[in-house]
């Protein structure tokens, strides 16, 4: 049998395929979230047709946080190219399906967000006679992703634990990696320890970035100068 | 006299406003001519915000007519964009935007909404925090500021637009004592300037001084309406001698 | 051209795969919140050592990959003496994963309590008895139920992972059904279906029971 660390190169480029998909899946699910959550929030004076758009968002949210992603990655995987005669790559459907659910429990959360925002914000807005998109720009961003963004942040460690799922159908990266050295080395507990304390430092790397973020967020109510909200 | 010749910047007729079976707003009447001043008083929930908040479409009214600067607000959008153009508000709990600088929030109307240049903007806006008296407060943060300051940045944001009439809806009444007679001298010095102003307020002696017409409301109606002498010293109506005297009106004899 | 009728033969095995699904989430989330209960006391605790031990589980299980705790408990364990099968693993794994969230859940129900109900309840003189068992934990319960709930969801969905140790849930079932037709679209989506039945189930019991807990602690007579 080869020993560990003969694969530590192997590891280290699936480590990167991991923080790869993550970072894809994470950009999705947020895009998808901020989208589907300030349209969908019940607020003062929202255009009609966003009535509609959360009637539909409402169905997606519902749909997509109820299926495992596992599944999901399935479906997209073996499902869709069996069906629809179309090939879909294996990190495209682990993509798209962290970014199908995890966009779901993000729209919930930046839609808790806007709809965080005082009333009163909403009727000087409408008393300035702001249309909702300078509205949602200047007046309800910054609050919304200063109540959602902890809740947001979680999500992003989600989608990068949720990434270990790619090894389901066989995409590469570290957990996929990890089995593999296992299967080679027999070194079950080393592997899994190592594979752990990635996953974990990831994690917390994230976890810190988003207090800074949040840090940012909250001192931009009482800096010293302004100029940045009107940009 | 010649204020009769003038078509009204604001004008209400039999406006009605329900929430459910609750009629808010039952039938009122009301006209606003430029550079006049109109002080809206009246015990709590006799309608008073309500009637001050369907005239810049923040409520949309059940029935009669409501007519700003020559435009009908008939519930279309349109109405109510050209409305709320030509109308400032300020609200009883600010309201200031708490991401925004006292200028930002300023000049974001005028910048988003009527194209004007950030150079031209923030200039205008200088002007307008110094009318207000709080030159040198531009970049603080409303956290950073005290109620009565905010409430004045209210103000200045109110008026950033050029509005044909400002709306005031209590603009003292979340403020500490000591404070309001800097929000209601800013106020003086606009009824002077000629704004046009309706402002619901319990400050008597204010409204005394300062409103060539004072309009008492009980539930839903107008009740009585005159200038301060006539209204304040020498009311008609029980319902409004009754309101004044629970206000200890006994200072205007 | 999609063809469902391939699955009528299977209906009984999917409605046994139904059963297992239902069997590991509910038994991990049952486990996991009694666990999570008696950690509670200790990520609490005004002694360092306990409160640093159960933040340390919590940090790592949080951080780290359900799959990954599957895998130690279904491969790595076996090789000090502690073998299991396959559905044993997964509520193990589930349930550990599950308490990290659950601890954090209950802790942040209690911190959302507002200080001023202590001191109403040390100026009304209430023993710490009382003060726990009518006031404290109904209050913290009614904040933390939807999380709660939430976290059930999750332990449904993360019963799907016992696939990949060969478990006859209903992820692992279709993989096999699909396998064995070549229909793994018709096999996944009716699956999906049935987890998204399920979930939509759980969440409209589990609002109807908050409902009913929420009644009772409000209209209960002392
Ligand atoms: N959004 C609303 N929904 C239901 N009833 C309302 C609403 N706003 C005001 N009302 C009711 O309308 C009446 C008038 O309210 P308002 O105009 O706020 O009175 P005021 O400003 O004179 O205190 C009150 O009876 C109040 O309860
Ligand atoms: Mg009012």
């Amino acid at each position: 049998m080869t020993s560990v660390i003969d694969y530590t190169e192997l590891f280290l480029t699936a480590v990167v395929y991991t923080i790869a998909l993550s970072v894809m899946s994470i950009i999705g699910g947020t895009l998808v979230g901020v989208v589907f959550g300030f349209l969908s929030a019940r607020r003062l004076e929202a255009p009609h047709w966003f009535r509609a758009a959360r009637v539909f968002i409402d169905i997606y949210v519902r749909i997509f946080r109820s299926v495992p992603p596992l599944v999901l990655m399935f479906l997209l995987y073996f499902g869709v190219s069996a069906a629809m005669n179309l090939s879909i790559s294996m990190t495209a459907a682990v993509v798209l399906a962290l970014t199908l659910f995890v966009g779901a429990y993000q729209s919930e959360n930046i839609r808790a967000g806007v709809e965080s925002v005082p009333r009163g914000q909403a009727e000087a807005s409408a008393a300035l006679g702001l249309g909702i998109f300078s509205r949602m720009r200047y007046v309800e961003a910054r609050p919304t992703f200063a109540v959602a963004l902890p809740s947001m942040v979680g999500q992003w460690v989600v989608t990068i634990k949720d990434t270990s799922l790619a090894s389901g159908i066989g995409v590469v990266e570290a957990t996929t990696i990890a089995l593999t050295v296992r299967q080679a080395t027999g070194e079950t507990w080393l592997v899994f320890l190592v594979l752990g304390v990635t996953y974990f430092l990831i994690n917390r790397g994230v976890a810190l970035l988003g207090s800074v973020l949040e840090k940012r967020i909250s001192r931009s109510t009482s800096r010293a100068q302004s100029r940045a909200a009107l940009v | 006299m010649s204020e009769m010749l003038k078509t009204p910047v604001v004008s209400l007729k039999g406006v009605i406003k329900k929430y459910g079976s609750v009629v808010a707003v039952n039938g009122v009447d009301l006209e606003v001519f430029e550079s006049q001043t109109v002080a809206i008083i009246g015990p709590s929930g006799s309608g008073k915000s309500t009637v001050i908040r369907t005239i810049n479409g923040l409520e949309s009214h059940d029935g009669g007519e409501i007519v700003v600067n020559g435009v009908t607000l008939d519930g279309s959008k349109s109405s109510i964009r050209d409305v709320r153009n030509d109308v400032g508000m300020v609200f009883q709990q600010f309201n200031l935007f708490p991401y925004m600088s006292a200028l930002d929030n300023i000049t974001l109307a005028p910048r988003r909404r009527q194209g004007v240049s950030r150079l031209d903007a923030e200039a205008h806006g200088m002007e307008l925090l110094e009318k207000v008296g709080l030159k040198g407060f531009e970049s603080r943060y409303p956290s950073e500021l005290s109620g009565g300051q905010q409430q004045r940045v209210a103000i200045a944001r109110g008026l950033a637009t050029k509005p044909k009439v400002m709306l005031f809806d209590e603009p003292t009444s979340a403020l500490d004592p000591e404070v309001v007679q800097d929000v209601l001298g800013v106020m003086k010095d606009l009824a002077h300037d000629g704004v046009t102003m309706i402002v619901v307020t319990h400050e008597l002696t204010f409204a005394a001084q300062v409103a060539n017409s004072i309009v008492f409301m009980d539930a839903g109606v107008v009740v009585e309406q005159g200038d301060g002498d006539s209204l304040l010293r020498n009311p008609q109506h029980k319902r409004t001698i009754r309101f004044l005297s629970s206000l200890n009106a006994s200072s205007f004899d | 051209m999609l063809d469902f009728s391939i699955l009528i033969p299977y209906f009984r095995d999917f409605v046994q795969a139904l059963g297992l699904t239902l069997a590991l989430s509910l038994s991990g989330f049952a486990i996991s919140s009694v666990l999570a209960a008696l950690l509670l006391p200790a990520r609490m605790s005004s002694v360092a050592i306990l409160r640093r031990l159960t933040w340390l589980y919590v940090e790592v299980l949080r951080n780290i990959p359900v799959l990954l705790v599957l895998y130690v408990v279904f491969f790595a364990l076996p090789q000090i003496g502690i073998k299991t099968e396959s559905w044993v693993a997964a509520i193990v794994a589930l349930s550990f994963n599950s308490t990290a969230y659950l601890v954090e859940i209950y802790r942040g129900g209690l911190n959302s309590i507002p200080q001023g109900r202590y001191e109403a309840a040390a100026a009304l003189n209430l023993n710490s008895f009382t003060l726990w068992t009518r006031i404290l934990l109904p209050e913290a319960l009614r904040t933390a139920y939807p999380a709660i709930g939430n976290q059930l969801v999750a332990c449904v969905l993360g019963s799907s992972l016992a696939v990949l140790i060969g478990a006859g849930e209903l992820t692992g079932l279709a993989y096999m059904v699909g396998a064995s037709t070549f229909r793994y679209f018709e096999t996944f989506l009716t699956v999906a279906i049935v987890y998204i039945v399920i979930v939509q189930v759980i969440n409209f019991c589990w609002g109807k029971l908050g409902a009913q807990i929420i009644a009772r602690n409000t209209s209960r007579r002392l």
